[in-house]
């Protein structure tokens, strides 16, 4: 009771500070509040030393007033603050904990700000972040498991679809709470992604969810809920149902559940499905189901194409025959299987023949590409066969051979191998047309991107996680008597000495033309690849040239922020000084991604 | 000029390191041990603080570090990190304060952090909450008290009482756990679920306190829980 009065009392000396201390005298809310307090001051003296308090407000004067209510508030709010409550009663139960497993990791908060900003904001280079740190092992650290959870909802799908897939999971089941309070089977976006995150965490505990999506999701709910089946024998007659519905996402969605299953039901969707309009949708279940069981439709579906294409006049059939056959290759669910490598080789010793074909949209050319590049990616024996057959391919077919012959045979015989594409006589001045010419940068483009793909064979992102060649020494060189900047780029040993002479040359030449840094980028990094002891002042003098208007915000955005404070944390701690110089001139934005890396330098 | 409150800072007085040497308010030969660092930003002040959570190792003093960045020299001034090993400091310098005052220092010298620094820390925690309590209500009375003083705190048993969290000690005192209010730092309470189950029993938790005057209630947030082998930083 007397406690209440005491509030009371903060309360409406709160309200008089805020009205003015001038309109305190005589206030009647506080005047009410004085009998109450002193009778409380009979037990407790500390009450009456409050009501004392606040009569000087209420019957003092305009010029004392302030003084009054200031010292009544500090009497009260010093009051009450002793008598905060603490604990609470009831029964103390056991936190019900769903642990990460594993062990925890502490970082950095410089490091965790960073990681937070790219998965709460938007904005380029967030991908290569989040993966980064994912690399590392950051995302053990309870700090980042809520932003990443949240993650799932990012506008960016491929952040999304990176952490429902390489993050979340390994949180295991302690974040299924969190997903199923925001879970909503109405939803869209990152709905659909929550539901299949769970199935995967616990499909016994999901699978009522994945029912009840079925029948009132929405449709991209649904579709997730489609991509769950495939566990319960049950689910089988349903699959097939759907597998022929109206949208093609349900349609893709049963296949893909489908794909992984080995009942006779099962293959033949999917074998109908290959010889129909859905062969985009059935080739990306098949591939992904890594089933090796649906190698044979493949094969057997390729090869009546090849039978059919043998009585086919009409240039336009032909075309899209040729690129089923195309779309096919990319759908084998295993690189190494007995029935994809006889085929294969099969093709390859059939290509003078599939060159004649001639289509419209793709002819026999584009056939044997496919067919090469099939064989790159397959078994030894099918990439040796290719590239011991390198004399007899086309140019883009080369750079298979090439990639194929990377994998396979030691670094001294690939070179023995190919190197003479590189030292061959070339017509510089017909550079396009010149065979020898094609051919050559054929193999310089393998080399300098170890990641082969183009528009029509598909990308591996896997391949970007590969460890760098290890190329014959011979080959640097060689690329230095071309005078190849990306080239040596690509080859770099630190301390090569013809390597550093052409290096320095190549950027002082550069130098004198650039209009902006970037202009200078390729020079630089190999300066840095190479470790010369030039390359802090090259990079000074790069930063000093300073880029048209027009350019500039293209040169802010991309450059100042990643590209070129990639090469501080190699560059001397010397430099330091001048580097912070530099970020003194910067917008803000640009100066944070400078700063983080100097802090590298500074600590490394 | 007053030694045991902050109000001279508060007043906008910067304190120099030679003006608290020569107020004796140094320690010498300090070892610290961070236990929770946050980076937030004051959009009325404009400014970053960067505040560091720190025990001295010998006396099992709470101490806090703050940089304060302000937007317009924010390029020329490094932002801090979190420190995961002990700093050994020839002479600490003690803004004038009360619960937790403000330290600096010139010269640091780390070294690794090693389990028997993790011990120190848990033997300075206390153990009695209603002793810690009657000493936090007694500095909070203080009008020029810091509103939110933070302590180690050992507790016995870490549980839920009708959803919310509770600490309790050996002798049944409970402190109740949350995170409102206490906005500088990110919420920390919805990680306790993802802890493993050896943190709910006989752990140490470095703790602020808050009174909430409308609701009449003294309650703890978590900032980090100290074990035998690591600081497990629930803030940043």
């Amino acid at each position: 009771m007397s406690i209440a009065v005491l509030t009371q009392v903060y309360t409406e000396a709160r309200r008089l500070a805020i009205a003015g201390s001038v309109v305190a005298p005589g206030d009647f809310r506080l005047k009410k509040l004085i009998p109450p307090l002193e009778q409380a001051g009979a037990q407790a003296p500390v009450f009456a030393k409050v009501a004392e308090a606040a009569k000087a407000v209420v019957e003092g004067s305009e010029a004392t007033a302030a003084k009054s209510l200031l010292e009544l508030t500090s009497l009260v709010n010093a009051i009450l603050y002793t008598q905060g409550e603490t604990g609470k009663a009831g029964p103390l139960e056991a936190v019900k904990t769903t642990t990460m497993g594993g062990s925890l990791v502490q970082t950095g908060a410089r490091e965790l700000k960073a990681l937070l900003e790219a998965l709460t904001h938007t904005g380029s280079g967030r991908l290569e972040l989040v993966k980064d740190a994912h690399d590392r092992g950051l995302f053990r650290d309870l700090r980042l498991v809520k932003p990443a959870i949240n993650a799932i909802d990012d506008p960016y799908p491929e952040i999304a679809d990176f952490v429902v897939t390489r993050v979340l999971p390994m949180y295991g089941s302690a974040i299924l709470p969190e997903l199923r309070a925001k879970y909503d089977l109405k939803g869209t976006r990152g709905h659909p992604r929550r539901l299949k995150l769970m199935h995967a965490l616990d499909p016994t505990s999901t699978r009522e969810l994945v029912t009840t999506a079925l029948e009132t999701g929405s449709k991209e709910v649904k579709v997730a809920a489609i991509a769950c089946l495939g566990s319960d024998p049950k689910d089988l007659d349903y699959l097939v149902e759907q597998s022929s519905a109206k949208a093609q996402e349900v349609r893709s969605a049963a296949l893909h559940a489908l794909a992984p299953l080995d009942q006779p039901e099962a293959v033949a969707v999917l074998k109908k499905a290959m010889t129909g309009k859905d062969l985009e949708i059935a080739a990306y279940a098949i591939a992904a189901s890594k089933n090796p069981k649906l190698t044979d439709i493949v094969a057997a579906e390729i090869q009546s194409i090849l039978a059919g294409l043998k009585t086919q006049k009409d240039k336009k059939k032909v075309g899209e025959a040729i690129g089923r056959m195309m779309r096919l290759h990319r759908s084998f669910p295993t690189s190494d299987h007995p029935v994809r490598n006889a085929l294969l080789l099969d093709l390859f010793a059939r290509r003078a023949e599939l060159l004649t074909l001639k289509g419209d949209d793709h002819s026999g050319v584009d056939a044997n590409e496919s067919v090469v590049w099939a064989m790159s990616q397959g078994s030894e024996k099918v990439r040796a066969a290719l590239f011991a057959a390198h004399t007899e391919l086309t140019p883009v077919e080369l750079g298979h051979a090439f990639d194929a012959a990377r994998k396979t045979l030691s670094p001294a015989k690939l070179y023995d191998l190919f190197s003479p594409y590189l030292t061959a006589k070339v017509d510089e001045k017909k550079k396009v047309k010149d065979a020898a010419s094609t051919r050559r940068q054929s193999i310089i483009d393998a080399i300098e991107s170890p990641v082969l793909y183009s528009a029509y064979w598909h990308y591996e992102p896997e391949a970007e996680s590969r460890e760098k060649p290890v190329y014959d020494p011979r080959w640097l060189d060689l690329a230095v008597e071309l005078r190849n900047v990306e080239l040596v780029s690509a080859l770099a040993r630190p301390g090569h000495k013809a390597s550093l002479v052409f290096a320095k040359t190549e950027f002082d030449a550069a130098l004198q033309k650039a209009k902006s840094p970037e202009d200078l980028y390729s020079q630089l990094h190999l300066l840095f690849d190479l470790e010369h002891k030039d390359a802090d002042d090259a990079f000074f003098a790069a930063m000093a040239i300073i880029p048209k208007k027009s350019k500039l915000q293209y040169f802010h955005n991309f450059y100042l922020r990643h590209s070129y404070p990639r090469f501080i944390p190699q560059m001397d701690k010397a430099a330091i000084p001048r580097l912070e110089e530099l970020v003194a001139s910067m917008p803000e934005r640009e100066a944070d991604y400078w700063l983080d890396a100097i802090e590298k330098l500074r600590t490394k | 000029m007053p030694t045991d409150t902050a109000i001279a800072a508060w007043l906008g007085h910067a304190w120099q390191l030679s003006e608290l040497r020569s107020a004796g308010l140094v320690e010498p030969n300090a070892e610290l041990i961070q236990l929770a660092f946050n980076s937030h930003y004051d959009s009325a002040r404009e400014e970053y603080i960067d505040t560091g959570i720190w025990m001295i190792l010998g006396s099992g003093k709470i101490r806090v570090t703050q940089t304060l960045r302000p937007l317009k020299a924010v390029k020329h001034i490094k932002s801090e990190d979190s420190f995961f090993a002990v700093a050994q400091v020839k002479e600490l310098c003690v803004y004038p304060g009360s619960v937790n005052p403000r330290v600096r220092w010139d010269g640091m010298l780390p070294r690794p952090l090693e389990k028997k620094d993790l011990q120190t820390v848990r033997q300075h925690g206390r153990a009695d909450f209603a002793a810690v309590v009657k000493e936090i209500k007694g500095a909070l009375k203080a009008p020029l008290a810091d509103r939110m003083p933070i302590v180690a705190l050992n507790f016995k048993t870490l549980g839920t009482v009708d959803g919310d969290y509770v600490i309790e000690d050996a002798k049944g005192e409970r402190l109740v756990l949350s995170d409102i209010g206490m906005a500088e730092e990110p919420a920390s309470l919805a990680m306790l679920a993802l802890l493993p189950k050896s943190i709910f029993a006989g752990q140490t938790l470095i703790g602020r306190f808050r009174h909430d005057l409308d609701s009449r209630q003294l309650r703890v947030k978590p900032l980090s829980f100290v074990t035998d082998a690591d600081v497990i930083r629930l803030t940043l």
